[in-house]
C-alpha cells in the first residue's frame, strides 16, 4: 500500500553492476583470505533528487573501520576517505551530489545492523536514500523482480520505542510493504519527550524503475549478451574455441556469439526485438485478465489501476489517421530501398570486378604454358554466355592439374 | 535483539553469493601471483607477447559511456587489471579529468594528481590492481592508434610495463549498436613486423579519408589484440533480472533518429572513397573495403527500418 502513493526512484543499470561487481570482489577476497577492509559491502550513491523522484547514477566504494570496543556499532564510517572520493566524484562528475548508500546483504530486509550504520549516514545526509540489495537472489516474484529495495528517509517524528524495535523481529521477504522501518535520531535533548517514544524516521520503501541512457544502453546490452561468464580459459589465457560449450543461455534468448560476422548481426538484433516484444505481450495479457476479472467481480476494483490502462488506450490511436505521419513513413521506407538497392549495386559491381580480373588473369596464365590447348579464335567470346567461359575455366583447370601432378609424382 | 546476533544478519555471508571458482580467480588480486609473473618480464623476449584482452563488465559500461559523454571531443582515462599469462585481464576503468587533444602527448601531466589520489583511494577502499592500461575514445573516426598514440603507447611501455591501450568509437558504436573497441599493444623501436605475422592492412576498420594517411604510416608499429568480454556470476543472475525492466528502452529506442547525421556522412565518405577507387591507380583504397562499408551502411539503416516497421505495425495499425 505505502508504495503506491509514495515516490520513485530511477536506478541506472552502471550502479547494479558496480554494485555487483563490488559483492564479488569482495567475496572473492575474503574467500581468498586476502581481505583488507571490513567484510561489509557498502557504498555511496550518487545522483539528482528532484522533489517527488530521486535518480541515482553512479556509486563508489566506503571504507569502514573497526572501532574499538565492539558494542551496538563496531564499524564507523571513514570521514576523510569519503570526503577525498566526493571531492574527485566532483571534478569529474559536477552535477551529480551524494544522495544516499547502498548496502548488500542476504535479503532485502532493514536489519538492525543497516540500521544503525544508517544512523552515521543521517550525519552527513538526514534525507540519505537506503538500497538494500540482495546478494542471495531471494526476492518473491518467482524469482523475476529486481534483488533490490530502496528506502527513503522521512524527517523524525515521535515513534513509541516498541515499534522500533518489534519489527525487526519479521524477516520475511514477501512482506516488506507491510513491515515499517524506523531508524533513531541522534537523540536531542532539548526537546522532551515522552517516556517510550523516541524520535526516529519512517524508511519508506520507494517504487524502482530502471532507465539508462543512450550509451549505457548500448552497453548493457552488450554485456547482456555478448559477454561469456568467467571460466577457467581466462585463466589460462587460451584462445577460447567459440566459447559455445562454456556460454550459459540466459532465459530465452538464444542469440550466436559469433563476432563481427554481418549476417548475424541482424538476427541478433531482430530476435533482440522479438524479446522485447515478448515481454510487451506478456504485459498487456496480464492487464487483460486482470481487467476481465474485474468485471466478472473476481478482483477487487482499483481507481488508480484503471485510469492508467485508459490512459494507455486513449494514447494508442494518436498517429493513426494522420497525413504527415503517413509521408514520413513512406519517405523512410523510400530512403531505406535505396540505400539497400545502393548496397546490392556496389556489391555486384565488385564482384563483376573481381570476375573480370580473375578471368583475365587465368585466361593469361593458361595461354602462357598451353599454348596448343587454347583456342586463340576464341578471345572476344570470353564473356559470350556462360557455356563458353566454364569450359574455357574447365580446360584450363584440367590441364594445370594434369601438368600438376605430372610434376609432383 | 542481540547485539551480535544483528551483526551476524549484516556482515556479508559469502555463502550466499553466487561466485563461481573462475570468479574467485579473477575478480581477486593475489599480489604475490603478479609480481611473479611480471618479474620474468615475458614482454622483452616476444614483443607479441600479449595476445588477448578480457574486458570485464563494469570497465566496458563506464569507458563506453565517458567516450560519448565527449561528444565530439576526444576523452581519456585509464584502467585497472592484472595478467594472467598471456591474456591481459582489464577489471576497471575510470576517467581522467582532461580534456584530450590529438595533438598533446603528455595529457598524463596534468591528470596525474588526480590519477594518484584516486588510486590511493581505490587501495584504501579495498581494490588493490593496479594500472594496466589507457583507454581514449575517437569518435567517429575508428579504433586504430594516431601517430602521437602510438608514441605514447611506445612511451608507456618503455616504462610501465605490461600497458596496454584501448580505443573506443562511441559514434560508430551507437550507430551500430554494438561497442567499437579495439586494443593494441605498440611494437619496441626499431622492431619490424614480420611479413606473415602483419595482419591486412585495412583490417577490421574503415578509415576515414582526412585521417587515411595517418593510420596508414604508423599502422605496422603495433599489433591488435584479441578482446574479450566477460562477466561475473552475478553479473549474469542481474543481467537476467534486469531485461525484465529493460526491454521497455529496447523498444522505444529509435535507431534512425539517433544515428541520422552519422549515416549520412558515412554515406558521403563511401562516395568519395570509390571515386578514388575508380581513377587512382595506387589503389590506397581496396575494393574489399568499399564494399564492406557499404554493407555495413545498408545493414544499420535496415535495423533502423525493420524496428520502425515493428513499431508502426504494433502501434499504429489498424
Amino acid at each position: 500500500m505505502a508504495s503506491r502513493t509514495s515516490g520513485t526512484v530511477v536506478v541506472h543499470p552502471l550502479v547494479l553492476l558496480n554494485i555487483s561487481e563490488h559483492t564479488t570482489r569482495t567475496a572473492a577476497q575474503s574467500k581468498a583470505g586476502s581481505l583488507t577492509n571490513a567484510p561489509l559491502v557498502c557504498g555511496a550513491l550518487l545522483g539528482r533528487q528532484l522533489e517527488n523522484q530521486a535518480e541515482v547514477f553512479l556509486s563508489f566504494e566506503l571504507k569502514f573501520n573497526a572501532r574499538d570496543g565492539g558494542g551496538p556499532a563496531p564499524y564507523e564510517l571513514d570521514d576523510s576517505h569519503f570526503l577525498t572520493r566526493m571531492d574527485q566524484m566532483k571534478q569529474i562528475f559536477p552535477e551529480d551530489e551524494f544522495i544516499g548508500w547502498y548496502v548488500v546483504g542476504s535479503s532485502i530486509q532493514v536489519t538492525p545492523g543497516i540500521a544503525v550504520l544508517h544512523q552515521q549516514i543521517m550525519r552527513a545526509l538526514p534525507t540519505a536514500l537506503l538500497l538494500v540489495f540482495d546478494a542471495a537472489f531471494e526476492t518473491g516474484d518467482g524469482g523475476a523482480a529486481l534483488p533490490l529495495a530502496v528506502y527513503d528517509t522521512l524527517p523524525p517524528t515521535r515513534v513509541e520505542r516498541v515499534k522500533l524495535q518489534q519489527n525487526f523481529g519479521a524477516v520475511s521477504n514477501e512482506s516488506t510493504a507491510a513491515v515499517d522501518y524506523y531508524v533513531e535520531s541522534a537523540s536531542d535533548d532539548a526537546i522532551p519527550l515522552e517516556i517510550d517514544t523516541v524520535w526516529a524516521s519512517h524508511l519508506v520503501p520507494l517504487r524502482i524503475s530502471i532507465d539508462s541512457g543512450e550509451a549505457e544502453r548500448v552497453a548493457i546490452e552488450h554485456v547482456a549478451h555478448v559477454s561469456r561468464p568467467t571460466t577457467m580459459e581466462i585463466m589460462l589465457g587460451e584462445e577460447s574455441v567459440g566459447g559455445a560449450s562454456s556460454m550459459v543461455v540466459a532465459g530465452q534468448e538464444s542469440e550466436q556469439n559469433v563476432p563481427v560476422v554481418l549476417t548475424s548481426r541482424m538476427a541478433t538484433f531482430l530476435s533482440s526485438q522479438r524479446n522485447a516484444v515478448d515481454m510487451l505481450y506478456r504485459d498487456i495479457t496480464v492487464l487483460k485478465a486482470y481487467v476481465g476479472e474485474v468485471i466478472s467481480g473476481e478482483a477487487p476494483f482499483d481507481p488508480e489501476i484503471m485510469q492508467l490502462v485508459q490512459r494507455m488506450l486513449c494514447n494508442r490511436p494518436v498517429v493513426q489517421n494522420d497525413e504527415m505521419f503517413d509521408l514520413a513513413m513512406m519517405q523512410e521506407e523510400t530512403n531505406f530501398h535505396m540505400t539497400a538497392y545502393l548496397a546490392n549495386i556496389t556489391t555486384t559491381a565488385s564482384v563483376v570486378r573481381n570476375l573480370a580480373l580473375r578471368s583475365n588473369a587465368a585466361l593469361s596464365a593458361a595461354r602462357n604454358k598451353h599454348q596448343p590447348y587454347v583456342n586463340t579464335n576464341r578471345e572476344g567470346g570470353m564473356y559470350d554466355g556462360s557455356s563458353g567461359m566454364s569450359s574455357m575455366f574447365g580446360g584450363g583447370g584440367r590441364h594445370a592439374r594434369q601438368r600438376g601432378f605430372g610434376h609432383f609424382r | 535483539m542481540d547485539a551480535s546476533d544483528a551483526l551476524k544478519l549484516f556482515e556479508l555471508d559469502n555463502n550466499v553469493v553466487p561466485l563461481s571458482e573462475s570468479d574467485e580467480k579473477v575478480y581477486c588480486f593475489d599480489e604475490q601471483l603478479q609480481r611473479d609473473q611480471l618479474d620474468q618480464k615475458p614482454w622483452k623476449k616476444d614483443p607479441r607477447y600479449y595476445r588477448k584482452v578480457e574486458i570485464s563488465s563494469i570497465a566496458l559500461v563506464k569507458m563506453v559511456m565517458h567516450a560519448r559523454s565527449g561528444g565530439d571531443i576526444e576523452v581519456m582515462g585509464l584502467m585497472l587489471g592484472k595478467v594472467v599469462g598471456q591474456t591481459m585481464v582489464v577489471l576497471d576503468a575510470f576517467a581522467l579529468p582532461v580534456e584530450g587533444t590529438e595533438t598533446r602527448v603528455n595529457a598524463h601531466h596534468e591528470s596525474y594528481e588526480y590519477m594518484v589520489q584516486y588510486l590511493e583511494q581505490c587501495q584504501a577502499a579495498g581494490r588493490q590492481e593496479p594500472v594496466i592500461g589507457w583507454y581514449h575514445s575517437h569518435p567517429g573516426y575508428g579504433c586504430w592508434l594516431s601517430g602521437i598514440d602510438v608514441e605514447t603507447q611506445t612511451l608507456n611501455q618503455r616504462f610501465q610495463e605490461p600497458f596496454l591501450a584501448v580505443v573506443i568509437d562511441p559514434k560508430r558504436t551507437m550507430s551500430a549498436g554494438k561497442v567499437d573497441l579495439g586494443a593494441f599493444r605498440s611494437f619496441p623501436e626499431g622492431h619490424q613486423a614480420t611479413k606473415d605475422q602483419e595482419t591486412d592492412s585495412d583490417g577490421f576498420q574503415s578509415v576515414p579519408l582526412n585521417k587515411i594517411e595517418d593510420f596508414g604510416v604508423h599502422a605496422d608499429k603495433y599489433y591488435p589484440l584479441d578482446v574479450g568480454y566477460f562477466k561475473s556470476s552475478l553479473d549474469q543472475r542481474l543481467m537476467e533480472r534486469l531485461w525484465r525492466k529493460h526491454w521497455v528502452a529496447t523498444l522505444s529506442q529509435s535507431p534512425l533518429i539517433t544515428n541520422g547525421e552519422f549515416t549520412t556522412h558515412k554515406m558521403l565518405e563511401l562516395a568519395e572513397k570509390i571515386n578514388i577507387f575508380s581513377k587512382d591507380t595506387k589503389k590506397s583504397v581496396s575494393a574489399g573495403q568499399v564494399v564492406r562499408e557499404s554493407d555495413a551502411i545498408a545493414e544499420e539503416v535496415s535495423q533502423g527500418h525493420a524496428s520502425n516497421t515493428i513499431k508502426g505495425r504494433l502501434f499504429g495499425g489498424a
